[in-house]
Formats: structure tokens, sequence, C-alpha cells
């Protein structure tokens, strides 16, 4: 209780009265919030911008228009769904036409639907039943997506969701709704769907929580590791969600289109036609909180006024903000911590080890360059010139100064050389040893100097080969010796 | 101060109207008790003051009742919203009209319950029969446990304004100090203007308010 106090007065959580007071109302225009309300407006105006929503069979808008429907002309499955609709309500999946039958089709509980059926359902929304507000609306057929492979094995009958939040243009939070056999195969939390919060930096899902109970307080989330009510039942923590860098691009640029400043966009994977927009939300719930952990007005704060070049660049500042929390969750795991392929590195001037660590600034002696990650190499090298900088020119004179053939025929020859002159050339006190390498495809001879280190928040005093190799592009390579601490993420190439 | 000529009881019945507005408002945005919407809360509490909290409550259940028992039934019929809406508004009149003579009839309620129908006012009993669209809608609109978790919000509601504007001399105080009235917008200003988390939010997201995010920390 004390902790709640404590930090409620610093709490990133965005609640309602903030996101209507702050985000809804000065950001969503009543025009674009018209066109996020709307089903059609919503596919006129992405489709504009190429991007692919379910295809539209039909659009009835009066009672005389549903007399003259041909329904033996609409494809075996299909979906009918208000245009206005919200909360997955009044959408009825029909999933082929029955055996035998030209009249009846079956629905997602298995029950035979007619085209009486169709049509009251369709008379119900003409009348707002479903609708926002209860207004007068219209019925729309479109296509029905079929559900990608691999999110198949995770989902009873409908198709799983992903909701993602933006917010000047970046994608600030996602997760995926996963269909159960208790919704009915509905997307839809209160329903009973599972939640899974996903990591935006890498798309792999996190956290998943299910509705515990309604109560007249609150609504109550369990955590929930697994599916419940499948054939079989799968983990849900780790499914990497396919498309990802297409599925937050295309996040973004519904946002710009919709003129939303605020949205939430929920897309869907087509097993065939790859990721698909089915809804804009003007008013996006804020459970996606519970699901990732993490509040929502940290990352509004954060992304307020950064100026996006593009989409792909949104999407590069959404996942260097906000992705993470798969490798927060390795590092806890396996007890190391995940490094770039190339990070940031400050080297340390001879005899300048110790720096006051709460102090930002680096303080002068100490070099800031990147280095490469090198899983190739055993030993750790560095580049001439910067150990020259760092203070090793004497050691790089007194070894020039011997007359070392410049390249060796073989190992053994390497290694006999070392042996013999070993303990003269490292009677110079910064050169620890000599060593070996095979560097532009010739076996050398090279000195090895004892260098301070910083490297992701950890120091070290590492043994690096001087390298005179002229296309060395960074100036410190970090060989396995040095790697033991670290799991390497290949996939990063750029240091946050 | 009242003028002479001035009906006093139009005065104060529309000077308790803003009080629970307020507390409604309070309820909503401080409190997370989102009610039915406003006017069923003002609603109900004016039915309250009508027929006395003992009889209001009693009306309340029955409406609530017959209204959630004929909906389930006709859940499922074809047939229009509206229709349906009447059905209900029809089960309600019929039930509430058996109700009473049971009551009135039954010398249990009279005798034992000291129960007595012919004390309250009847436009209480209209004021309390209109929340049925409202949570025959809500209970369309979302779910039946929702909107039963919004009408109990809304009797919460109701009877707080109730028992407020029933504290002794609490009219005369208003009439004589109507000052307080014109505050009373500058209070709803301040709360409309809020941005805080709801008490309820509060115990909503506690997971995420007492162990901050450790991701959220990094700062690039």
């Amino acid at each position: 209780m004390t902790n709640l106090l404590k930090n409620l007065a610093t709490t990133e959580v965005l609640g309602i009265n903030r996101r209507n007071q702050d985000y809804l109302r000065p950001l969503n225009s009543p025009s674009a919030k018209k066109i996020a309300d709307s089903k059609l407006l919503t596919k006129r105006i992405l489709r504009r911008s190429n991007i692919q929503t379910p295809e539209l069979f039909k659009v009835i808008r009066t009672e005389k228009q549903l007399k003259y429907v041909d329904w033996s002309s609409l494809p075996k499955s299909f979906v009918i769904k208000p245009n206005q609709g919200s909360r997955g309500r009044g959408i009825l999946i029909v999933y082929g036409k029955k055996k035998g039958s030209e009249q009846a089709w079956i629905q997602s509980n298995n029950q035979i639907v007619r085209i009486k059926d169709f049509e009251s359902h369709i008379m119900q929304i003409f009348e707002g039943r479903f609708s926002l507000g209860s207004r007068r609306d219209i019925a729309l057929i479109e296509e029905r997506l079929k559900t990608d492979k691999l999110l198949k094995k995770y989902s009873y009958k409908g198709v799983p969701d992903i909701r993602i939040i933006v917010y000047n243009s970046i994608p600030l939070m996602a997760m995926t709704r996963l269909p159960t056999k208790e919704s009915n195969g509905k997307a839809n939390l209160h329903a009973g769907a599972i939640c899974v919060g996903i990591d935006i930096g890498s798309g792999i899902t996190i956290n998943g929580i299910h509705l515990k109970s309604k109560s007249l307080l609150s609504d109550t989330y369990e955590p929930i590791e697994m599916t419940y009510d499948q054939k079989i039942n799968l983990p849900i923590k780790g499914i990497e969600i396919p498309n990802w860098d297409e599925i937050l691009e295309i996040a973004v640029k519904c946002q710009r289109e919709s003129g939303l400043g605020y949205a939430g966009v929920d897309i869907a994977i087509d097993r065939d036609k790859g990721p698909m927009v089915f809804e804009l939300n003007a008013r996006p719930g804020l459970g996606i909180q519970v699901t990732n952990n993490a509040g929502l007005r940290f990352r509004l704060e954060r992304v307020a006024g950064i100026k996006v070049k593009n989409t792909k660049h949104a999407v590069r500042i959404a996942k260097n903000l906000f992705g993470g929390s798969v490798s927060e969750e390795i590092e806890l795991l396996s007890g190391r911590q995940i490094a770039n392929l190339v990070e940031k590195i400050t080297l340390f001037e001879k005899g300048k080890y110790k720096v006051k660590r709460k102090r930002k600034k680096l303080k002068q002696g100490t070099l800031l360059v990147k280095g490469l990650l090198d899983t190739g190499l055993l030993t750790s090298r560095i580049d001439r010139d910067t150990a020259a900088k760092l203070g090793f020119i004497d050691a790089i004179k007194s070894f020039n100064s011997y007359e070392i053939p410049k390249v060796f025929n073989s190992f053994e020859e390497a290694q006999a050389y070392i042996d013999k002159m070993d303990n003269t050339i490292s009677k110079h006190e910064d050169i620890v040893r000599l060593a070996k390498i095979t560097e532009e495809g010739k076996i050398r001879v090279r000195p090895v100097i004892s260098v301070n280190l910083l490297i992701k928040g950890i120091h070290k005093n590492i043994e690096v080969i001087i390298s005179t190799r002229k296309e060395l592009i960074y100036p410190i390579l970090i060989g396995r010796r040095e790697l033991k601490d670290f799991l390497i993420d290949a996939s990063k190439t750029f240091t946050r | 101060m009242i003028l002479p000529n001035l009906p006093h009881g139009i005065i104060v019945l529309l000077l308790f109207l803003p009080v629970i507005a307020t507390i409604a408002n309070f309820a909503r945005y401080v409190l997370g008790i989102r009610t039915l919407g406003i006017y069923p809360a003002l609603s109900l509490a004016f039915a309250f003051l009508l027929t006395g909290f003992r009889y209001g409550m009693i009306i309340t259940t029955l409406v609530f009742a017959i209204s959630s028992l004929s909906y389930s039934l006709i859940k499922y019929t074809r047939m229009h919203y509206v229709s349906k809406i009447t059905v209900i508004y029809t089960a309600n009149a019929i039930f509430l009209i058996l109700a009473f003579t049971l009551f009135t009839q039954a010398p249990f309620f009279s005798n034992v319950l000291n129960l007595d129908f012919n004390e309250i006012n009847p436009a209480g009993v209209l004021l309390i029969a209109v929340l049925i669209d409202f949570f025959v809608k809500q209970t369309v609109k979302k779910d039946w446990f929702t909107a039963t978790r919004s009408f109990i919000e809304t009797i919460i509601v109701s009877s707080i304004g109730f028992l407020i504007i029933r504290i002794p001399r609490f009219d005369l105080i208003l009439v004589k100090y109507a000052w307080i009235i014109p505050l009373l917008i500058i209070v709803n200003v301040i709360i409309g203007q809020g941005s805080n988390l709801k008490l309820l939010e509060i115990l909503r997201f506690k997971q995420i308010i007492v162990k901050p995010n450790p991701q959220d920390d990094k700062s690039s």
C-alpha cells in the first residue's frame, strides 16, 4: 500500500481522464473520428494509400436494398458487420454453405443460418443495435480472413488481431488478442479472449493476461502462460509475430492517413494476403498497459515532439525507445547482457582506469569509439592509431625497433620466433606478450597490450593485439575471450 | 432568501439538481463510478425523495429484476430493438401492478413489514421506471454484468445524493446560502479538467503502479 501511494505521484500509467483530456480531445478531430468510426470510410481512405483491408462484397444501406440482395452471388464464406459497430458486436461470421443446400450457411457456433436470419440480423444493424451511440447504421458484407498458420495454433476459430497504439506517427505499444472457445472465437478480452503484450522491438509476445473475474469494483486480470481451451495448449510467451516490421509500418501509415493524432490500429494477418487493417479506433482502451506491464503515459511523453522523417524512421525510433522487453527477460534468465553487434565502447588512456561513475560526461583521458563484437576472433584487436592515442605509442615504437619478419610461412615458425623473442620484446612495460595472428591473409607476429575499457556498463581490463590492418573499419574488435558476459544480438547494428 | 410568490418547492428542487449532478460528476471522474449516466442518477435520487428510500429501493429492485428477466427471455427472439424495449416496459407495468397488489393485499407485507404503497408519490414510480431504457440499452451495448454494475453504481450515487439532500434543514441552508450553487460550477470545472487516475483505475493498474517497468527507466 505504501509502495502504491509512493509510486502514484510518479506513475507512468495513462488513465481515462488524461487520455481524453490530453490526447483524444485535442488530437482526434471530429472528422478523423468519423473516419475511424466508419469501417466503410476507413476502407476508402486506407485503400488510397495502398493499405490492405478485407475485400468488400456488398454495402446494404436500406430495407429496399436488403430485399434485392443476391445471396447466391456471395462467396461461400463471408462476414456481415455493422459499419459503425464497436467491440466486435454485431459481427456474423459465415464459414460456408451447408452441404447440399444453396440457401443455408454455417456460422461460427456451427448453427445453420438462412436468408431470413441474415435479413433479421441486418435489420438490427439498421436499427443501430450494435452501433456507437445506438445510431442508425448500414451493413457491410466483406471477406472472411483466414488465420495465419502460426497464429492458428493459438486461437480458437476466429482471427487473432493485433492492436497497436500509435501517437505522433510512432508505434508505442502493441498486443495481440487470441480468440478462445470461451470467447466463442471473438478476439475480445471481456468475452474471454487472451490478451498478450508484444515487445515493440522484436515482435515477440511477452505477458499474457486473461479476465479473471468481473467484480463490482473493477475487473481483475490474471497472468496466463498458456492457451487453455485449445486441442493442444501451447505457451503464449515467445510467439514471434510474422511480418512485424511491416505491421508497424502499416500502423504508422494508418495513423497518418486517418488524421487521428492518437490511434489504435487493429491489424489481422491473413494466411494468403498478409497483414490487413480491419479497424481503426479513435478511443483505444487502456488495458494494453496491463498486458505489456508498462505505462503508456511515459511512452507518450517520451515521443512528444519527435520529428519523424518517414515510416521506416518511425519504426526505428519505436524499436529503439520501447523495444527490449524480450531482451531483458533473456538477460534475466541467462544472467548475461544482450549486446549489439556494434557497441559503443569507452577506452581509457594508459594509467587512467578509474573514473567517477556518477559523472555522466566522460572525463578527459577517455576515448569513445564504436567497437565490433567479433565472435570470429579469440583475442581482441585494436587499431594501431587508436592504441597510440591511448598512450601506447612507446610500446609500438619499441616493438617496431626490433627487426621482426613481416610475414611468417607457418604458425609453427611464428611460434618459434615468439618463443625466442618474447622475453626480450616483452621487457617493455606496456607489452604483455607477443601473439601470432592472421592479418590480411598473412601470418604475422604482433604485440599484445593491456587496455581498460567500459562496455555496456561493465569495466574490463582486456588484452588486445595491436593491429596494423588498413581496412579495419572499427578501431577495436572485441574477441570471444571477452564476450563471455554477453549474448550477441546480430539483428541489432546500432547502439541506443 | 426567497422572494414572495416564488414557488419554494420548485426552487428547492432546482437547487438540489446541481448538488446531485456534482456528486455524479465527482463519482465518475474522481472515483471512477460510471453509473448509467447523469440523468438516471438524478432521476433515481429524486424518485427516492418522492417515494422515500425504503419504497424507492423496493421498486428499483423490482424494476431491475423484471427488466433482467424479461430481457433474458426475449433476448434471442427475432424482433426489432424498440419492440423489445416496449415489451420490457409492458412486462414491468404488469409485474409492478401484480407486485403492488400482492404487497397491499397480503397481510404479511402490510402487517409484518408495515408496507403501505398508498403513501408513495406515483411520479416517483415513473422516475424509477425510466431507468429500464438505460439499463436495457447498456445490456444490449455491453453485457448484463456491466449493465448491472452500472445500475448498482447508479443506485449508490443516487442514494448518496438522496442522503445529502435529506440532511435536516439542508434545503433551507441551500436557499439561505444560494451562492454555494455558482461555486459548484467552479468545482465541476476543476473536476472536468482533472487528468489524474481515478480511484478505481488505481486498483485496475495496481500491478504496474507498484512495480515500475524497468524497461521504461532507460533513456537514450
